[in-house]
């Protein structure tokens, strides 16, 4: 039997969960990749809204200022101070912390201050220096009315540098207008989730979360968009690296003023920490489900294999010749089928087994019964008071139910030939019978019809109606050369007297003017008896209804017709008994031709020989 | 189409019993009742075969209703051959009506059937047979069995 490798079980176990679990995996890994773009747009998006929102109320309030501021501009070109209206401006407007005029000669560059007017003048005992380091820095770069802001260190303070146009003859008036943004630097100063910056068009920060070196966006990160200063992007988002190569997203939205921006940076790790997040959990999820599909395939599997398992063992057990087994399958599937065909495949075997093996039993014992009643029978080949006898026989199947015989009876020589109703076992029962009879007979001094009565008593009694005999006996007395018989129905035999001449059909005699019911028909049978000249040379041909009915290979009897020409035939010549039995056996053999007899085939001539 | 079939075809105490494939050992004839029958005509026209154990049944089935008076008609060869052999086969109160007889011509090896019918053919102590029986192409036949076997029902009534 072929060794078993790797279990069924495992094959289903690991069927039921490399697929799902492939399944599942793509699953999360297409969901990964959908929800990850989606969440990078959103931030993206929202990234984006916070930083043109920011811008824009930069620029609403930075605007405002500018237009609050515009009169008390205009006071002081023509006043050269700031009188009244600043003041009044002063006690109305408090985004504006401080405006510093200066006269900038455009050849040189070179500064004036001229006036301030501050919200806190003490604030600015040591900024006004600064402011104007600064400012005589910064107009070395100023085109045009260009506006830029800048931060005073202050934290919350910004200022932008405003020209005036200056009148025929004069030099141009610069005013550094300080803002108080307290609001805005507290967003965007306070470190949270999104970095803010405003950053102005050198890329300097002008509010933003501190420790930014040197006050330098492009230390912090490398923005592309500000690398094209003729044309920029209004807004956008774009990723790029930090100080510590750390990836960031970073939206960008112009003011609208000087050239300034508001960024939004986020780390895009911690942007997608939700999606970290997700993937975490969905791998936990991930594994917990393979778990739990794993365990409910090895309880299915096992259901199913535990039944294909038995079925396993079972045939194991078959192979080994034990067929006294079943299989306990309840499931009604397939499986429960296939172990039910099973069980009746294995009862079945058992029983043709038993079968085989009582038919064996049987076939010795027939066996046996062929070899015992073979001795019923007398040698082929006698001579008994002058008569020579010869005979045939064949049964259909291992014992046969014809039965024919001779022995002398005080000097004269009986011939018996019978044929039990069927053949095989049951019919050669009924023959040992009619031999045992005989062989008491054989003691009695009665002739053929006596005999018959005897010999009908003793079937009678032993089948009881259900098995019957036809039987012929007939009697020779050397002293009268004479022939006496009686027939219980059985086929009339033939006597063929001696001619010279070749023999014809019509020359055969039968030996009918006798007939009684069969052996066994009933229990006190009368059998008639009869005579006929039996001299020398003379020749008489029994047999039994099985011969006539010899079959061909093609079912064909051989029949009436053929059955008397070959008696005919073979004995025109009036050869030797033995001689014409053999020819007659060779052409009832050729005929045949090795096919298997339907009857019983038993047959014996003899011939006078007491001259 | 089964082995075996019969057929009765009642008509007051009469029936005429149609037979017709093989009778042997298969054959129940306990499954036909022939109680009330007076008178029975057998038409063994189409019987095929009987085997020994077939004439044990048939003879037991008869005797179920033996003072019933019954003629067999169309009496194939077998049926005669039986008759002839078996003692019993035909009632004592049973007589053939009609019945086959073989013929046969050596030379062209044709066979024919001839009806032999009671009245005609054949009476109760003698036969006489048609004077000449030709086959299809003219040629003489003769007759294919023993005479004084197959005819020798007859001497018994």
């Amino acid at each position: 039997m072929k060794k078993r490798t790797f279990s069924l079980k495992y094959k289903i176990l690991l069927l039921l969960t490399v697929i799902p679990s492939i399944a599942l995996f793509t699953y999360v890994l297409l969901a990964m990749n959908i929800f990850t773009k989606d969440k990078i747009a959103y931030i993206y998006d929202s990234s984006g809204n916070l930083s043109q929102a920011l811008s824009q109320q930069l620029r609403v309030m930075i605007t405002g200022v500018i237009s609050n501021n515009k009169s008390v501009f205009q006071e002081f070109v023509t006043s050269k101070v700031f009188g009244s209206t600043a003041q009044a401006h002063f006690e109305n407007e408090n985004a504006t912390d401080a405006i510093l005029a200066y006269e900038i000669d455009e050849t040189t560059k070179q500064i004036t201050f001229l006036s301030m007017m501050a919200r806190n003048k003490t604030d600015y005992g040591s900024l006004q220096k600064k402011i104007d380091t600064q400012v005589q820095y910064e107009v070395q770069y100023i085109k045009g009315n260009q506006r830029i802001l800048y931060n005073l260190d202050q934290n919350d303070k910004i200022y932008f540098l405003e020209k005036t146009t200056p009148i025929a003859g004069t030099k141009a008036i610069y005013f550094v207008v300080v803002i108080k943004a307290e609001e805005f630097y507290d967003t965007f100063s306070t470190s949270s989730a999104q970095q803010l910056f405003l950053i102005n068009q050198f890329g300097q920060v002008v509010l933003g979360p501190g420790q930014v070196p040197e006050k330098d966006i492009s230390k912090v990160f490398d923005l592309k968009f500000l690398k094209n200063k003729d044309n920029r992007f209004q807004q956008g988002v774009e990723e790029t690296t930090d100080m510590d190569k750390k990836e960031m997203i970073i939206s960008f939205s112009e003011i609208g003023f000087g050239d300034s921006y508001v960024l939004a940076a986020v780390k895009k790790e911690l942007a997608l920490s939700a999606l970290d997040q997700l993937l975490k959990k969905s791998i936990v999820f991930f594994v917990l489900l393979v778990a739990v599909i794993a365990i409910v395939s090895l309880f299915a599997s096992g259901s199913v294999t535990n039944a294909l398992t038995q079925l396993f063992e079972a045939t194991e057990k078959v192979s080994q010749g034990r067929f006294d087994i079943q299989v306990k399958v309840k499931t009604s599937d397939e499986i429960g089928v296939l172990a039910d065909n099973f069980n009746l495949m294995a009862r079945e075997v058992s029983r043709l087994l038993e079968q085989t093996a009582e038919n064996a039993r049987m076939q010795n014992e027939l066996q046996t019964a062929k070899t015992v009643q073979e001795t019923l029978f007398p040698e082929p080949n006698a001579l008994l008071e002058k008569i020579s006898i010869s005979g045939f026989y064949e049964p259909a199947s291992e014992c046969g139910g014809d039965w024919w015989h001779y022995c002398t009876i005080n000097n004269r020589v009986f011939f018996w030939i019978g044929d039990a109703t069927g053949h095989g076992a049951p019919s050669a029962l009924i023959t040992s019978a009619a031999k045992s009879a005989a062989a008491i007979i054989e003691s009695l001094d009665v002739g053929p019809g006596s005999a018959m009565e005897y010999l009908n008593r003793c079937i009678y009694e032993v089948s009881r109606g259900r098995l019957m005999m036809t039987f012929f006996i007939a009697c020779y007395d050397p002293k009268t050369k004479k022939l006496t018989y009686a027939n219980a129905s059985h086929e009339s035999p033939y006597l063929i007297k001696k001619k010279s001449g070749p023999i014809k059909k019509k020359d055969l005699i039968p030996l009918n003017e006798v007939n009684n019911p069969r052996l066994g028909q009933g229990r006190s049978t009368k059998y008639d008896e009869t005579t006929v000249d039996f001299e020398f040379e003379d020749f008489i041909f029994f047999y039994t209804d099985g011969v006539p009915d010899v079959r061909n290979g093609s079912e064909t009897a051989w029949g009436e017709r053929e059955f008397l020409k070959t008696i005919v035939e073979t004995q025109t010549d009036f050869p030797p008994v033995d001689v014409f039995i053999e020819r007659f056996v060779n052409k009832m053999q050729t005929y045949r031709s090795g096919s298997t007899l339907v009857d019983d085939v038993t047959f014996f001539g003899i011939k006078n020989l007491n001259g | 189409m089964s082995k075996f079939e019969l057929k009765i075809d009642k008509n007051a105490d009469a029936a005429k019993i149609t037979i017709a494939g093989v009778i042997d050992e298969d054959v129940d004839f306990n499954e036909f009742s022939l109680n009330g029958i007076n008178q029975m005509e057998f038409d063994l026209n189409s019987v095929k075969s009987i085997n020994s154990c077939g004439i044990r049944e048939w003879i037991k089935w008869l005797g179920t209703n033996s003072k019933a008076k019954m003629t067999y008609v169309n009496c194939p060869k077998i049926i005669i051959d039986q008759i002839n052999m078996v003692d019993g086969f035909l009632p004592q109160n049973g007589k053939v009506l009609s019945f086959y007889v073989p013929y046969y011509n050596d030379d062209s090896g044709t066979e024919k059937n001839v009806l032999f019918r009671h009245g005609t053919e054949f009476t109760d102590t003698s036969v006489t047979p048609p004077e000449k029986v030709l086959d299809e192409t003219g040629n003489p036949m003769e007759m294919d069995v023993i005479e004084s076997k197959y005819f020798k029902f007859l001497a018994k009534k």
